[in-house]
């Protein structure tokens, strides 16, 4: 599938920045990097960044670079925050990008609901056993616990596995959610 | 008498650099050794006539801090107990001078795979997947130095060496543990990494500029692995303790300063593009070489001798960019957006390169941005109550350090004066193309 325009790609993270705020989440860098995975990985929304294993789970170098440039256009802003560091919000020309992209707002919305409101330490495990699970398919359900536990050794076998149930759920209610709104609906 | 084991060098910025044997075959193996010819700022020194220092220098100062680091975080009465849990290498005593030689290793050939004149044309000229860390991922793992990984006692794994000196950002498809990210964190780190100390430090005292300077010995000495100060994440990081709080404000301060001051100073960024230009001519469609030995021979020597030699040739591929390094006729500094303009137009430098190439042509102008890839100033801080908080509830000067973000148009200094008119004439207009203001 093809990616999006850079212009519109901006456009929906400043749209699901606005949401997160809403939504009374974080908003942190960590939370961006995680939903933005979620959109990616789940629902197919055509950002187009790599993803590796890293900080907190799958972590964008080139998304860490696109929320700097953003925030260096004005389009995205920083305020600190207690007690956990700084939060994200628009910028003034955020405000003014936000319609430049009509699709996948009910993706948006349900990435901005569901997932970004967790705390940090349940993003790590949620999008650790996403990224396992799309890296590796055919692993059963105790395999996969087992992996995340290697890779993230502070991510107990026993939470890993209540991760990837999760994630089942999620799918779930997204395809319920998603059946009456208009965007992509998530993968299998 | 026995051979000495261990050797000390001078150095400007750390007094003595201290290496053992061992360290010292790797520092005299060819890669390493080519670095003496590979300057540090590229064509900077045009600009700034000290600073002719080289990556070999900075390699061995990045090896120094990487081992004073190690030493500090891995002491017992400097390990957080949350942490011992979650790094296991902190408890195991047999394997602690095994990756303390791996991260000195990877610190010392963290450079080696720089192209002459360092990031100069580094993406057109390189074939695609492949840059400077990439290189030094092969080298390190190349027949040269993995005979002497294998000859030390214990053996290292030159893949170990290999992804501490890259990271995590460059080795794709690899897991790393912990505390391999630790390590290599500890080398590159965007808000801590000793790479950016070193070459902050080195880069200002060349340059002969204040702003890069910081108290590094105090920052050293409080830095820790701590639990990210994130919302219930365990996972360890490096930060540091309340005391050091001001040295990473300084260090953090000076990284601004230097990138908006020195390395996009306006007229090493023409040098740049003048060089690039150069180089696309010299080398045509073949570009550089990623095999180590083609590696090997090539450093800014061989082509700074074609480029005094392409200047006086007229027929010479790269002839005009080379007369405009050699005889100083390079591009002018035409337009700076204003924080204003970013503010209210969407791009104004491609609204003024358009409007500049379309009357005068694209061969007389240029338009350079570069914007801070990675701006995080947010690390966890040992408080003085035991608690681990991020350092922007601590500090008042971190969350309102800016984002480095410097773009300019530069002009051939034939056309500046006209094509300042015309932005003078149109200013507005001119902004406001492709603006959709």
């Amino acid at each position: 599938m093809e990616s999006m325009k850079e212009m519109e790609r901006r456009a929906l993270i400043c749209r699901l920045v606005k949401e997160m705020r809403q939504t009374d989440s974080w908003a942190a860098e960590t939370h961006i990097q995680k939903c933005v995975y979620f959109l990616q990985a789940m629902f197919e929304v055509p950002v187009g960044y790599e993803y590796i294993l890293y900080k907190h789970g799958p972590y964008s170098f080139d998304l860490q670079r696109e929320l700097a440039v953003m925030r260096a256009r004005f389009q995205l802003d920083v305020e600190p925050r207690y007690p956990y560091g700084p939060s994200f919000t628009l910028g003034i020309r955020g405000e003014l990008d936000l319609d430049l992209v009509t699709e996948y707002k009910s993706a948006v919305n349900f990435v901005a609901t569901e997932i970004s409101t967790r705390k940090v330490g349940g993003l790590e495990r949620l999008s650790t056993a996403l990224f396992v699970q799309v890296e590796n398919p055919d692993l059963k359900v105790w395999e996969a616990a087992k992996r995340i536990n290697e890779l993230k050794p502070h991510i107990s076998t026993t939470d890993a596995r209540e991760s990837i149930n999760e994630i089942r759920r999620l799918r779930e209610r997204a395809r319920e959610a998603l059946d009456v709104g208009q965007s992509r609906k998530p993968t299998k | 008498m026995t051979s000495k084991q261990f050797h000390e060098i001078r150095d400007p910025i750390h007094d003595f650099v201290r290496l053992d044997s061992d360290e010292r075959r790797v520092l005299d193996s060819g890669p390493v050794q080519r670095l003496r010819h590979i300057h540090q700022l590229a064509m900077s020194y045009l600009v700034y006539p000290g600073a002719t220092h080289k990556r070999f220098e900075h390699s061995l100062g990045v090896m120094e801090l990487a081992g004073r680091v190690f030493d500090v975080v891995t002491s017992d009465h400097n390990i957080h107990s949350s942490v011992r849990a979650v790094v296991p290498e902190l408890v195991r005593n047999d394997s602690m001078n095994y990756w303390r030689k791996v991260l000195r290793m990877a610190a010392l050939c963290h450079d080696i795979g720089h192209l002459p004149f360092s990031h100069a044309a580094e993406k057109e000229l390189l074939p695609d997947g492949w840059d400077h860390e990439t290189i030094t991922a092969n080298l390190i793992q190349g027949d040269e130095l993995c005979e002497i990984w294998k000859s030390m006692r214990p053996p290292l794994n030159p893949d170990d060496v290999a992804k501490i000196s890259v990271g995590q950002e460059k080795i794709r498809n690899v897991s790393f543990t912990n505390w391999e990210a630790l390590l290599s964190e500890i080398i590159s780190g965007d808000a801590l990494g000793v790479d950016r100390m070193d070459y902050l430090l080195r880069d200002s005292h060349h340059a002969g500029v204040a702003y890069g300077k910081f108290d590094h010995h105090r920052l050293v000495d409080t830095m820790r692995i701590l639990p990210d100060a994130n919302e219930e994440s365990e996972e360890p990081t490096l930060g540091v303790e309340v005391g050091g709080i001001h040295s990473s404000e300084a260090l953090l301060l000076a990284r601004y300063f230097m990138f908006t001051q020195v390395y996009h100073h306006r007229v090493r960024v023409a040098y740049d593009f003048h060089l690039k230009q150069f180089l696309q001519a010299w080398l045509s469609d073949s570009g550089f070489s990623t095999d180590a030995d083609a590696h090997q021979k090539l450093t800014d020597n061989e082509v700074l001798v074609e480029l005094a030699r392409a200047s006086r040739d007229p027929s010479s591929p790269g002839r005009e960019a080379a007369d405009r390094i050699v005889n100083r006729k390079h591009f002018r500094r035409l337009y700076t957006p204003t924080r204003d303009d970013k503010a209210n137009y969407r791009d104004p430098l491609t609204a003024v390169y358009e409007a500049v190439a379309s009357e005068y042509g694209e061969d007389k102008v240029y338009r350079s941005e570069y914007t801070q890839s990675a701006p995080d100033s947010n690390f966890p801080v040992h408080d003085s109550e035991g608690s681990v908080v991020s350092s922007h509830e601590i500090s008042n000067v971190l969350p309102h350090i800016p984002i480095v973000d410097v773009g300019v148009i530069l002009v051939a200094p034939e056309i500046v004066e006209d094509a300042s008119k015309l932005l003078g004439r149109g200013r507005k207009a001119i902004l406001s193309r492709n603006s959709g203001e």
